[in-house]
């Protein structure tokens, strides 16, 4: 037990009033499924959940999933029951292990190479500081992506722990109300389909580009190259849909507590929804449920915080790698665009595809984290407007808002920065600013070689 | 108070650390307190200042008299072809004379405020915290270790810039070494006390979050809980909030001088190896290689660690606010107990475990992510001064 890993048992069923209450969702949804995860296409025959284990948790986000999992950076997880996720197996286990080592082997191989003259026909650009510019950005995304490697195996334990955090918290949403939480995560598909494509035109113009032979050990690299780009981009992704789920459950109790606001209970009480529920919640529920809900609260700020610490040092890596990505194909951009008569379509198309990945990754990310934040400190707030309803439940109100002052949640950067809906236009006005001052090294350096060649003739 | 906690090794290592600094502290004259062991407490004592005065200046004066520095040819070749290197490199000098004679004076001048403060965290550790062991989690003898190391590389990187980049070895070349090392040492020394007593803080804010979350743990089991712990644990609470307060007060202008010139320290290493290697087209030897990277690891790396313990102890004070939070789903609370939980939460929302320096900034990792792109931007104008000079 300490402060770092808040533990608290929980009450037992037993001592609650009506230990398995069917209250009414908020969504108005009341299809008790066998899993959270799940959508129900098909409208669900049992109202008692069942055990078989038919199906997998996490549904919606598989195929990101195993993705993630055939690299090596999540755990093969063994499903125990439908709320419940164990750890892997020593087989699978074992090939995580032999995965992760083929890519450290890969990554030294890599960093030799960049080192030696044996990669020196991938840097055949016109001018040298572009070179540069170019092994940099290698070398950055080799380090973020090894970063990355590092930081999920260490994490497999509290990976595996959110996992089971959130499992539990939608069969106690499931018991309780009946709801099952879910959400399109198809954006996460359409973000893979569009990494790869993306990467595998950027290998193709690269190999377009290159002068003469391409030997075996270019190709390695460039492919290896474009491995490492895409799979540090699907765990953003993944990051994402992770702050998505928790997103939806927020706004869950959030809806669940503004059937209890001011405004809800006024409203006629003819006004039915299509299951023939009431939206607006009675009154008299609302000491059992927010008792649930400050509950849920609790957990979801501790998944929340659990997801932010496994994903911090990653996430700083790949803005920095980010950042200096963008800036330099920025710069790449304008001189291109500047320079008299000769315009690269290659470069162009290059400088584009980098451009496009980046920046709709960058937007992902913050906005997925800015909604998730928002969604997180708007409980207090809807709290606030349940104060006025009824008198005798002030005091419960209480209990939450003077706990909740000046209490707000952010998701950071390991605590460099807030990453929210801010970050992007953060990031974009530094890399103005970096530009700028590319620019004006730029001008220098052509002023001193005009001036050197009047001088020497 | 620097008794180990444990028969750990680390735990020796910890108290050995923190024994060696009192010493080291002492023998320096930065710190010149005496300890009563029968009242426990520290006294000022005169004479140890008069001492601390006397050696300081008399360190500074031999320093000033052996001034070795000039003579290195790396350094003159720099400077031929950029003045402004010159120029900026005199500021410094003259900032860091400046910085050794404004903390001693400074240390003198509130040591009747550090005596209280020390001698109210001993009767803290000795009334209330003496019997709460120390956990794993706690990352208290980390900090410490951390904190020895740090004084110890610095030390040893100063010896090896000065010893490695000088042409000559004589008489004058050790004993203006020997004397800039002691000082540096009593610099090092002097943050490593405000380090230390923001470790402590640190500890005990700790203690104070795991005792509440005992007591949420027993309420959530059924048991009850009286309301006098809490309002026990509120009274602590306090008067750590405001030790930390009074401690950063006393610290500030030293902590913030210290930054500055850290910082722009290391940025006028990477300018001054950037002018030697890329405008001056030298080869680079195996000699400057190792020397200057080194220099400015360590120094990034003591820099982070003052911002780091400072992020730590802001952070567990935030925690106490989380922790708070578990108590809302408690069913069937004594209203005492809750009277006293809003009350520690009210307490957190409106007094938070911050430290702001002279009122500037805030220090943790915002800041020092904020510094460490700020001194990037000057290092960008700095080498383009330098290009406009070709």
């Amino acid at each position: 037990m300490s402060p770092n890993t808040w533990v608290i048992e929980m009450p037992t069923e037993k001592s609650r009033s009506r230990p398995y209450p069917q209250r009414i969702s908020p969504y108005g949804v009341h299809h008790p499924s066998r899993d959270a995860f799940t959508r129900t296409r098909d409208p669900p025959t049992a109202a008692t959940p069942t055990k078989i284990v038919d199906h997998p948790v996490f549904e919606d986000i598989r195929t990101i999933m195993s993705v993630l999992k055939a690299s090596g950076l999540m755990p093969i997880y063994e499903q125990v029951s439908d709320y419940e996720v164990g750890p892997p197996t020593k087989t699978n286990e074992f090939y995580s292990f032999f995965v992760r080592g083929v890519v450290h082997a890969l990554t030294l191989f890599n960093i030799y190479s960049l080192f030696t003259p044996i990669s020196a026909q991938l840097f055949y650009s016109y001018r040298e500081t572009d070179n540069v510019n170019q092994w940099i950005e290698l070398l950055l995304c080799i380090l973020t992506y090894t970063l990355t490697v590092f930081v999920c195996a260490r994490n497999t334990k509290s990976m595996l722990r959110i996992m089971n955090e959130i499992l539990q918290l939608d069969e106690e949403v499931r018991r309780q109300f009946g709801a099952n939480l879910n959400e399109n995560f198809g954006f996460s598909v359409k973000f893979l389909v569009g990494i790869a494509v993306s990467q595998t035109y950027i290998i193709i113009l690269k190999i377009y580009a290159v002068k003469g032979e391409i030997t075996p050990t270019s190709y390695v690299l460039l492919a290896f190259y474009a491995i490492q780009n895409g799979l540090t981009a699907t765990y953003i992704v993944f990051a994402s849909a992770l702050l998505k789920i928790v997103y939806i459950r927020f706004h869950f109790i959030n809806q669940l507590l503004n059937g209890y606001t001011y405004g809800q209970q006024q409203k006629p009480k003819q006004k039915r929804n299509h299951n023939g529920h009431f939206r607006a919640a009675l009154m008299d529920n609302f000491p059992e449920d927010s008792l649930f809900i400050y509950r849920m609260h609790n957990k979801l700020l501790r998944i929340y915080k659990g997801i932010n610490d496994c994903c911090n040092l990653i996430l700083v890596s790949f803005l920095g790698y980010s950042f200096y990505t963008v800036t330099t194909n920025c710069y790449n951009l304008f001189v291109q665009i500047t320079a008299k008569g000769m315009i690269s379509p290659n470069i162009l198309q290059w400088c584009f595809a980098w451009l496009c990945m980046h920046v709709s990754l960058l937007a992902l990310l913050s906005r997925s984290c800015g909604l998730t934040t928002r969604e997180a400190n708007a409980t207090a707030q809807i709290l606030a407007r349940v104060y006025a309803k009824a008198k005798e439940y002030q005091n419960i109100i209480d209990k939450f808002l003077t706990k909740s002052i000046k209490q707000e949640v952010q998701f950071t950067a390991y605590g460099f920065f807030a990453i929210d809906n801010s970050t992007l236009f953060k990031i974009f006005s530094a890399v103005t600013t970096y530009l700028v001052i590319l620019i004006q090294f730029k001008q220098l350096e052509d002023s001193k070689v005009d001036d050197s060649i009047p001088a020497q003739t | 108070m620097f008794r180990p906690s444990g028969s750990g090794l680390r735990q020796k290592l910890v108290s050995l650390t923190l024994k060696a600094a009192l010493l080291g502290s002492w023998i320096l004259g930065i710190f010149p307190f005496t300890f009563d062991s029968w009242t426990r407490k520290l006294h000022r004592s005169k004479w140890l200042m008069i001492y601390g005065v006397l050696v300081n200046a008399g360190l500074v004066a031999l320093i000033l008299c052996n001034d070795t520095e000039a003579e290195s040819q790396e350094r003159m070749e720099v400077f031929r072809r950029n003045p402004l290197a010159e120029q900026i490199n005199g500021v410094h000098d003259i900032l860091s004379l400046m910085m050794v004679s404004f903390m001693l004076f400074r240390a003198y001048w509130k040591s009747g405020d550090i005596e209280r403060i020390l001698n109210e965290q001993m009767d803290l550790n000795h009334r209330h915290f003496r019997h709460y062991p120390l956990e794993e989690w706690c990352s208290f003898d980390k900090f410490v270790l951390y904190k020895g190391l740090s004084i110890v590389l610095e030390l040893a990187s100063m010896l090896l810039l000065e010893l490695g980049m000088s042409p000559n070895y004589n008489r004058q070349l050790f004993l203006g070494v020997t004397s800039l090392c002691l000082v540096l040492l009593g610099v090092l020394l002097g943050v490593s006390h405000f380090h230390f007593a923001v470790v402590y803080v640190y500890r005990y804010v700790w203690t104070v979050n795991r005792e509440l979350l005992r007591l949420v743990n027993e309420l959530a089991a059924g048991r009850t809980v009286e309301a006098s712990r809490v309002d026990y644990l509120l009274s602590l609470y306090n008067r750590l909030l405001d030790i930390n307060g009074r401690l950063v007060k006393v610290y500030d202008y030293q902590m913030v001088w210290v930054m500055v010139n850290f910082l722009s320290a290391n940025i006028m290493s990477i300018y001054f190896f950037i002018i030697f290697v890329i405008s001056l087209k030298k080869e680079i030897d195996v000699k400057l290689l190792t020397i200057i990277p080194q220099t400015l690891i360590v120094n990034v790396f003591d820099f982070s660690l003052s911002i780091a313990v400072c992020d730590l102890a802001e952070r567990t004070g935030k925690q106490t606010s989380t922790i708070l939070k578990l108590f809302n789903d408690i069913e069937n609370l004594d209203e005492k107990v809750a009277r006293s939980i809003s009350d520690f939460s009210l307490f957190c929302s409106h007094r938070r475990l911050r430290f702001s320096h002279c009122g500037l900034f805030f220090v943790n990792y915002e800041m020092g992510f904020r510094m460490t792109i700020t001194s990037f931007m000057y290092l960008l104008f700095l080498i383009q001064f330098d290009f406009w000079n070709l």
